[in-house]
């Protein structure tokens, strides 16, 4: 733990690829479900580029995260389904811990008063 | 297995078309389910579309995006550096040439040496699973047809094939052509065993081996093939004309079968045994054959000796009187050092030999130090221009990778050369046709390991050295905008100037070696052989058995013996069935009792030989024309069998020797010691036979009152006035010496042609350290001739510096030499003195003029700058 902190953390970048991940983690879908289910989950808080979705998609695949299908979707066209690989539940997991580490980093320097309470 | 996965990714989208296709479709699908969504949340359809569309964005610029995640990064970073590099090896078109030349002289050289030496001792015959394949020599001897067949029926289960081999001699004839050819009469499972299939037709079938078939086939050298029949491919079945009788040709052998004598020795046709062929085959007591036996994987030597040894045994019980065949079984493979050992291959013949692949190596060492060096050297050049891109923010990864990429260029193109220049040598190789007895044909493979290992030599060396510059940057890299100048070029050029040192120690030990060997060969051709070689002919005659009856033979060689006396200016003629110092020999085990069995050099003379050589008889009696009718055996043994086995009392003596009947044999005479194998040799032990009646292949030895080649002709016509039918090799004995001298020779070419091109490298070496060490002092000589230095002074500052490396490298190198030339002193004719200061100070002499040659080049350059444009040179 001490070690990932460390780390510098570079996360800005990777937030969506986290995001897409995590998204999957319930089971392959396609690209819109994928764009939906983030902004449903985060109520909306967080807008999905839906441009930058599908090179973002590509990068994944490239680097064995997912790996994609074709199938039919609900309004019976063609669409390609991705699916978590394990490697990609590997670096969820490790990406995972590191966003919480930032996130709770960021929140005790904006926030400093919260903790002593 | 990352890596994979994505290659996997990246080749799938290598289909362009089909991936865009992909994309696209699948962002329809996304606008169209948006779309939808819209439409549900209460939008028209129209709106709802236009809504979808903003949401995702500009849809070329994702498939732009996209594609960019497609694309080979590293792939066009790669052809990006290579284009770099080929664009930098352009600009210094020297630079480049002289590397890759360098890597490629070196490269070619050493596979090629390597090549040769292969050919000719470590692999040299042509057979499938060679490991499992031996010699057999019971009784440490070649056999005779009928105990060939007792051990191939003895059906030893460690054998797998045992087969059966003679050389012999035929006269060949297509018309009017008359050549006397060599071939080897093989048992017709010989291919089979060898597991050598020839390359049109067949290999002998095994009823070929029934006894009494008398097979009339012939399997021919690819060579003979060519050379008679213009390759021509209709050859099969074709009937060709050996000793009188007719042959069908069924097969011809690969183009480079490397034959089972070795040493390149090619024979030119193969046939099955016949009676037709050898009068006396079923003759137990007669031994021409060798053995060669596949043997069962995993049986060792020691069992294969041990259960033949049984079955030798019982070829005693069969024969009690045959003594030839001791119960001894020798067992060794088909090549090697064990195989040249048998065979009496000179042991400085190996020791040259071994040494010539060291001097390769080495050659390969200095080429590849030099194409060190000029890296080096051109990488300090840039460390400018690096440094510059490293404060750009080039990436050093990147950079390094571009470094890497232009030498690992310059090394596949020296490896790429240097394949070719082998090439070329092989095909030169193989086109030598060497004048011998024997046909002589060397067919060189391009050893995997060696090239491999000059590949990974040729590139660690000039990767790495390609690098230099990368890392020496890093520590210059707040150096940058500083005049980097003076003091500094000495510690960062060390490592050039101990390359350039090491290069000129190197080609000072090799240029000693070549002078070392060229006085050897010297030495040697002033040798005595212990014979007159000034005036002899020699005379091969080769009597075909189905003409010439044994009695007819005798009768011809009489009568030729007679005639040739009578020509003027002939003092006498003899018969001999080996030519000392030819290609030939004929060993034989001479048992002189008390178990005491050694090889010795056999010949057979008629009486008078050593008259017409000019031996003298030191003891006893010479040949006389009736030891033979009388039925006596009797034989002349030289002076080394005198003193070591009868303690200089030989006369009367009896000893044994491995021939018909295998009589004892009375000593009648001792002569003194010649050369029989090479004029290198110690005193070998010899033994003369008196002819035998099987003797139709005989060498008249012709010796002249003045210079032999006016009777040369004189001898040719009375022969073929004979009969013209017969084959004839006539040759001064002075010709068949200089072939003796042959490897001599060659040693020295090469050996002198590899210290030249040592020296060749080394002198660019040290042009190219004096040219940078002049470039990185421009400013310093400028400031030097501002001060008042004159232009005489500038240039001995200069040569100074290089004259300094040069003493160091000789010095150095005359250590060295001191102790190579030790080892050298083996192969070298005994008694000769190595350590030759002249030598020494000759070759020491001419690195230094070289050398300094060099580096005046550009040492005159630096004394010629203006100081005014030196000083702002930097």
């Amino acid at each position: 733990m001490r070690k990932q902190k460390d780390e510098p953390i570079d996360m800005l970048q990777g937030t969506l690829d986290l995001l897409i991940l995590r998204t999957l983690l319930f089971g392959p879908i396609h690209g819109h479900a994928i764009a939906k289910s983030i902004e449903r989950t985060s109520q909306d808080v967080l807008r999905v580029d839906h441009g930058s979705l599908y090179p973002a998609l590509q990068r994944l695949e490239r680097r064995g995260l997912v790996s994609a299908k074709w199938g039919t979707s609900e309004n019976n066209r063609r669409a390609r389904f991705y699916r978590l690989t394990a490697a990609g539940r590997r670096v969820l997991v490790t990406e995972t811990s590191k966003w919480e580490c930032l996130s709770e980093a960021i929140a005790r320097i904006l926030n400093p008063n919260r903790e002593e309470v | 297995m990352r890596w994979w996965d994505e290659m996997k990714y990246l080749v799938r989208k290598l289909n362009r078309k089909r991936a865009d296709q992909e994309l696209e479709e699948e962002i329809r699908t996304h606008l169209e389910l948006e779309t939808q969504e819209k439409i549900e949340v209460g939008l028209s359809l129209e709106e709802a579309r236009y809504a979808a569309q903003r949401a995702l964005g500009n849809t070329l610029l994702i498939q732009e995006q996209t594609r960019e995640v497609w694309g080979w990064l590293w792939l066009e970073w790669l052809l990006k550096d290579i284009r770099y590099a080929i664009r930098g090896l352009f600009r210094s078109p020297g630079f480049t040439l002289v590397s890759v030349l360098s890597l490629a002289l070196a490269v070619g050289v050493t596979t090629g040496i390597f090549g040769i030496f292969e050919a000719v001792f470590l692999n040299a015959v042509s057979a499938r699973n060679i490991g499992q394949l031996r010699h057999i020599e019971p009784g440490d001897s070649a056999v005779s047809y009928p105990y060939y067949q007792y051990l191939s029926s003895a059906n030893n289960p460690a054998i797998l094939g045992l087969a059966a081999y003679a050389e012999s001699r035929f006269s060949f004839r297509a018309g009017d052509d008359l050549e006397s050819v060599t071939g080897d009469i093989v048992s017709p499972n010989f291919f089979s065993v060898l597991g050598v299939t020839p390359s049109i037709g067949r290999g002998f079938s095994i009823d070929e081996q029934q006894p009494g078939r008398e097979p009339q086939v012939v399997i021919v050298s690819h060579t003979f093939w060519k050379r008679k029949y213009g390759a021509n491919p209709d050859i099969l079945g074709k009937v060709i004309n050996l000793n009188r009788e007719s042959f069908t040709v069924v097969g011809v052998l690969p183009k480079d079968y490397r034959s089972i004598h070795g040493y390149g020795m090619a024979p030119d046709i193969y046939v099955p045994f016949s009676t037709k062929l050898v009068g006396d085959l079923d003759d137990p007591s007669l031994g021409t054959l060798q053995l060669i036996a596949r043997v069962q994987d995993g049986v060792s030597i020691s069992h294969l000796k041990l259960s033949l040894g049984t079955i030798v045994q019982g070829w005693r019980q069969l024969y009690p009187t045959d003594r030839r065949y001791s119960d001894k079984v020798e067992v060794y493979p088909l090549t090697g050092i064990e195989k040249m050992r048998r065979d009496g291959v000179p042991v400085e013949l190996t020791v040259f030999l071994a040494l010539l692949i060291l001097i390769a190596l080495l050659v390969l060492l200095i080429a590849c130090a030099n194409v060190a060096g000029l890296l080096v050297a051109r990488g300090m050049n840039r460390t400018r221009e690096i440094a510059v891109r490293l404060a750009l923010g080039a990436a050093r990864s990147r950079l390094i990778q571009q470094l890497l990429t232009e030498s690992a260029l310059l090394a596949f193109l020296g490896v790429c050369v240097g394949v070719i220049f082998y090439l070329a040598m092989a095909t030169m190789v193989a086109n030598v046709q060497i004048r011998a007895s024997v046909p002589f044909e060397l067919h060189l493979h391009l050893d995997r390991p060696l090239l491999y290992l000059c590949i990974g030599l040729v590139t660690i060396i000039t990767l790495l050295s390609g690098l230099i510059p990368a890392f020496q940057t890093s520590r210059d890299r707040w150096r940058l905008g500083s005049n980097v100048i003076g003091e500094e070029t000495h510690q960062r050029a060390w490592f050039r100037r101990a390359l350039v040192v090491g290069q000129f120690a190197l080609s000072f030990v090799l240029l000693i070696s070549a002078t070392l060997f060229l006085r050897g060969l010297e030495k040697n051709s002033h040798v005595d052989p212990g014979f007159d070689v000034q005036h002899l002919i020699t005379a091969e005659v080769t009597l075909d058995k189905s003409s010439y009856s044994s009695i007819r033979a005798e009768q011809y060689f009489e009568r030729a013996i007679v005639e040739i006396r009578r020509l003027p200016g002939v003092r006498s003629v003899s018969g001999v069935t080996v030519v000392p110092l030819g290609l030939e020999r004929w060993a034989m085990s001479m048992d002189a009792g008390e178990h005491k069995v050694q090889l010795v050099y056999a010949t057979r003379v008629t009486p008078g030989y050593f008259g017409t050589m000019k031996i003298p008889l030191l003891r006893g009696r010479d040949f006389q024309v009736d030891d033979r009718a009388n039925g006596a055996s009797v034989a002349i043994v030289n002076e080394t069998v005198a003193k070591t086995y009868f303690n200089n009392n030989a006369l009367g003596s009896l000893v044994y020797l491995p021939i018909p009947s295998n009589p004892p044999i009375k000593i009648i005479g001792v002569v003194r010691d010649s050369k029989y194998g090479t004029l290198g040799e110690k005193p070998m032990p010899a033994v003369y036979l008196p002819i035998s009646q099987h003797d139709r292949a005989l060498t008249l030895a012709v010796s002249t009152d003045s210079a032999p080649a006016g009777t040369l002709t004189a001898v040719r016509q009375l022969l073929a006035s004979l009969d013209p039918r017969v084959p004839i090799k006539i040759q001064l004995m002075q010709e068949r010496l200089d072939g003796a001298l042959l490897p001599g020779k060659i040693a020295s070419l090469l050996l002198s042609g590899t210290g030249t091109l040592g020296l060749l490298l080394a002198t660019i070496g040290i042009y190219g350290v004096m040219a940078y060490s002049v470039a990185r002092r421009t400013a310093e000589i400028g400031i030097r001739m501002a001060l008042g230095a004159t232009r005489i002074q500038v240039l001995r500052l200069i040569l100074k510096d290089a004259t300094k490396l040069v003493c160091i490298g000789i010095v150095g190198g005359s250590i060295l030499a001191l102790f190579v030339v030790q080892v050298l002193a083996e192969a070298l004719p005994a008694g000769m003195k190595v350590v030759d200061p002249l030598s020494f100070a000759t070759v020491g002499g001419i690195l230094a003029i070289v050398a300094l040659m060099a580096a005046f080049v550009p040492a005159w350059k630096g004394s010629q700058l203006d100081p005014n444009i030196a000083l702002r040179s930097e």
